[in-house]
């Protein structure tokens, strides 16, 4: 019984398993599509936005340090003929914060006498005080310094290019220099401010938006002001890493950083994604923001994870209850296949689940229902019918015997006759007969006869044929007014159309005289030759017949054999009958002194034979007698 | 026994083929039941191919004829085969139906 291997609730369990983990495995996919999307779009628009706060925030740094320059200027304009008072400008300015150090560089003999003027102002970093030295000497020619010379030439305000102080910290720096007009609009002097660039340095590498980006800063001319994280940068142009790197977009980027646009950029390298978001401040200087996407979707791609583990539990929490509900769900089709068990071990009263939800499994409760009571049904009227026909068989069998009780068993064997005969219904109860007695000791009347039909409605008539048989020869008649009697006795209200087809023999077994009247019956057979007979009529058909008595002459040792169509007509399974032919050879290869039994035997086994198990479809009768 | 029933204008021509023994008897009844039935009485019936004929065919023989005679009509039986002619001899049928 136990062949379920793979349970049905666990089968469907598990097929909905699979298709809601496909269908979650979908949305996953199309939901970080999607939030790769936003998350990307808000990363680059954030950095975007951090890119612009930053440079705002430098820029005015910057603007500051260029207000406060302005502000100085007006003074030195005003005390441009007094040499001493631009001490006080630069120490003012030098005392600004974020500004470390100032000069006032006067051009050749502004003062008389005076070929290198250029008061400076510093703050000591170790004591913190503001000092004074001059500037130019032999050795230190500053007319020939970019932070003269360039603004000098362009005229007009301009920041320096990063530099490192000589004997400075490891920060850079970075001088604005603006040059002072006379009335005729010909610079006499260039006011400076060193302005370090430690705090921007520090601002910009204290930007991490992602554990791994970074912030770059660049001169006018591409050189790096901050170096993120790479200090191998310094002293290096934006440029010549471009190119060292090989990457097109980079140095596309480099192009348009320098020409002062913003923009976006997307870069591939080394196998890992990254944006840069770059702008550019008022002093030409540009700043970009690099990012690396895997810090970008980090976030996403752990979000995904928490995702997909939550949905693999929900996902085992979902089998369980599909699988506790189905099985319960599917419990009454297990009690069913019980109760079938039991019911098909005969157990028909097996009581059947209690259901009572209308749904299929109602509805093969009732099915189930039905047909246990159909069984039920079935079983009750068969056992009937098989007690009914039990009955008829035994009644069958009864009326079986008392019609082969009807038939005489005492057969003759005196010193001058000698008969015997046999019965073999197809059936239980058959339309043959034979019939035979000796009157007042030396006539013996014998009849073999065969009714129309076979079973019970045939032994009917049989029976009343031999009764009547007997009644009419025991009063010493002829075989044709035995014949006629019996014809007209069955003729009348004869309306199933039965008859009866016989031989009817009287012989004076003290002379041999045999007189006999054959009513439709095969001919007699008399020492292996037919008897000379007229067919006349079946008995029971027309009432009036006339049947016509035959006598002849019979001598001792002749031998007579009376039979039935069972034996003529008995056949092969391809139709062929024994027939008359078979029969008289029969009666001629039969040895002289066989007796009368023994030969009646002897032909229904030779029948038998031929035959060769064809089922019997015809009563047989066989009757042989020896005149001795 | 295979039954074929035509009608002609002056008589109902059946034709029989096959064997009719105890197995069939009761089918050829069924078969020739309308023949009973029949108004125009004249029956021939044609036994060229019939094989065999048991007792109960006889009677069954016998029972149409009689329902023939009892409206005035006949029943002829034709071409018989040699066989079947001898069960209709040996019964004395052969003296109550008219065999042609």
């Amino acid at each position: 019984m136990n062949r379920i291997k793979n349970s049905f609730s666990k089968r469907l369990s598990l097929n909905i398993l699979l298709i809601t983990s496909v269908l979650i495995m979908l949305m996953l996919g199309i939901v970080s599509l999607f939030s790769y999307r936003i998350i990307e779009n808000e990363a680059q628009q954030s950095a975007r936005n951090l890119l612009h706060s930053t440079i705002y925030q430098i820029q005015s740094v910057f603007t500051a340090v260029e207000e406060d320059v302005k502000c100085a200027s007006w003074l030195v304009d005003e005390n441009r003929e007094d040499p001493d008072y631009m001490y006080e400008v630069t120490r003012k300015l030098a005392d600004i914060p974020g500004i470390v150090g100032s000069a006032v560089a006067f051009k050749p003999y502004h003062f008389e006498g005076k070929y290198y003027y250029s008061p400076y102002s510093f703050r000591n970093e170790e004591t913190g005080n503001i000092e004074d030295k001059q500037l130019g000497n032999q050795k230190y020619d500053y007319f020939f310094m970019d932070w003269y010379q360039i603004p000098f030439l362009l005229g007009e305000p301009c920041w320096s290019e990063p530099y490192f102080d000589e004997g400075g910290g490891d920060y850079m720096m970075t001088t604005y220099s603006y040059p002072m007009k006379d009335d005729e609009g010909q610079i006499y002097a260039i006011i400076t401010a060193d302005v370090s660039l430690k705090r921007i340095t520090e601002l910009l590498e204290s930007i991490k938006p992602y554990p791994n980006s970074y912030v770059n800063l660049v001169s006018r001319s591409g050189k790096f002001v901050s170096f993120g994280k790479d200090n191998a940068l310094m002293g290096r142009t934006i440029f010549s890493t471009a190119i060292e790197s090989g990457n097109k977009d980079i140095y596309a980027m480099a192009r348009d950083m320098m020409d002062g646009n913003d923009g976006i950029v997307t870069v591939r390298r080394e196998g890992k994604k990254y944006f840069r978001v770059y702008g550019s401040l008022s002093n030409k200087w540009s700043m970009f923001i690099s990012c690396s996407y895997f810090d970008i979707l980090f976030r996403a791609i752990r979000m995904q994870t928490i995702l997909t583990i939550v949905g693999i539990f929900f996902l085992a929490l979902l089998f369980l209850i599909c699988y506790s509900v189905i099985r319960k769900m599917t419990q009454p089709l297990t009690e069913f296949s019980e109760s079938a068990i039991s019911i098909a071990g005969g157990n028909f009263n097996t009581a059947l689940p209690e259901i009572k939800s209308e749904d299929e499994i109602g509805q093969l409760k009732d099915s189930f229902d039905h047909m246990q009571k159909s069984i039920r049904e079935y079983i009750h009227n068969l056992k009937n019918t098989t007690q009914e026909k039990e009955r008829l068989e035994s009644e069958l069998n009864i009326a079986s015997k008392i019609q082969m009780a009807m038939l005489s068993k005492k057969f003759p064997n005196s010193e001058n006759i000698e008969l015997h005969a046999i019965l073999r219904p197809a059936k239980q109860v058959g339309g043959d007969l034979y019939d035979f007695f000796i009157y007042d000791k030396h006539i013996l009347y014998f009849t073999v006869g065969d009714v129309s039909g076979k079973g019970v409605p045939a032994s009917l008539i049989m029976a009343i044929t031999r009764a009547f048989f007997r009644f009419v020869a025991n009063m010493d008649v002829e075989p044709d007014k035995i014949v006629s009697r019996l014809n007209y006795a069955l003729s009348d209200e004869n309306d199933s159309g039965m008859f009866v087809t016989l031989f009817v023999g009287r012989l004076d077994l003290s002379t041999g005289e045999l007189s006999y009247c054959n009513a439709g019956h095969n001919p007699v057979v008399l020492n292996g030759k037919f008897l000379d007979v007229k067919p006349n009529l079946a008995v029971g058909l027309i009432n009036d017949f006339k049947f016509e008595l035959q006598r002849c002459l019979i001598s001792k040792g002749d031998k007579l054999l009376l039979y039935t169509d069972g034996i003529t007509e008995a056949e092969r399974t391809d139709f062929t009958q024994f027939g008359e032919e078979r029969l008289l050879a029969w009666v001629n290869s039969l040895p002289e002194d066989t007796d009368s039994s023994t030969a009646c035997h002897d032909l229904y086994d030779e029948v038998k034979k031929f035959t060769d198990g064809n089922e019997q479809n015809d009563d047989i009768t066989i009757m042989t007698i020896k005149y001795k | 026994m295979d039954v074929t029933i035509t009608k002609t204008e002056n008589k109902t021509i059946v034709t029989l083929v096959g064997r009719l023994d105890t197995t069939n008897a009761d089918k050829f009844q069924q078969d020739i039941a309308p023949l009973f039935e029949e108004a125009n009485p004249d029956i021939e019936l044609d036994c060229t191919d019939m094989d065999y004929t048991s007792s109960q065919g006889l009677r069954i023989f016998l029972m149409l004829q009689k329902s023939v005679s009892s409206k005035g009509g006949s029943m002829v039986m034709s071409n018989m085969k040699p066989q079947v002619k001898e069960i209709f001899d040996i019964t004395g049928f052969s003296n109550i139906i008219r065999i042609l």
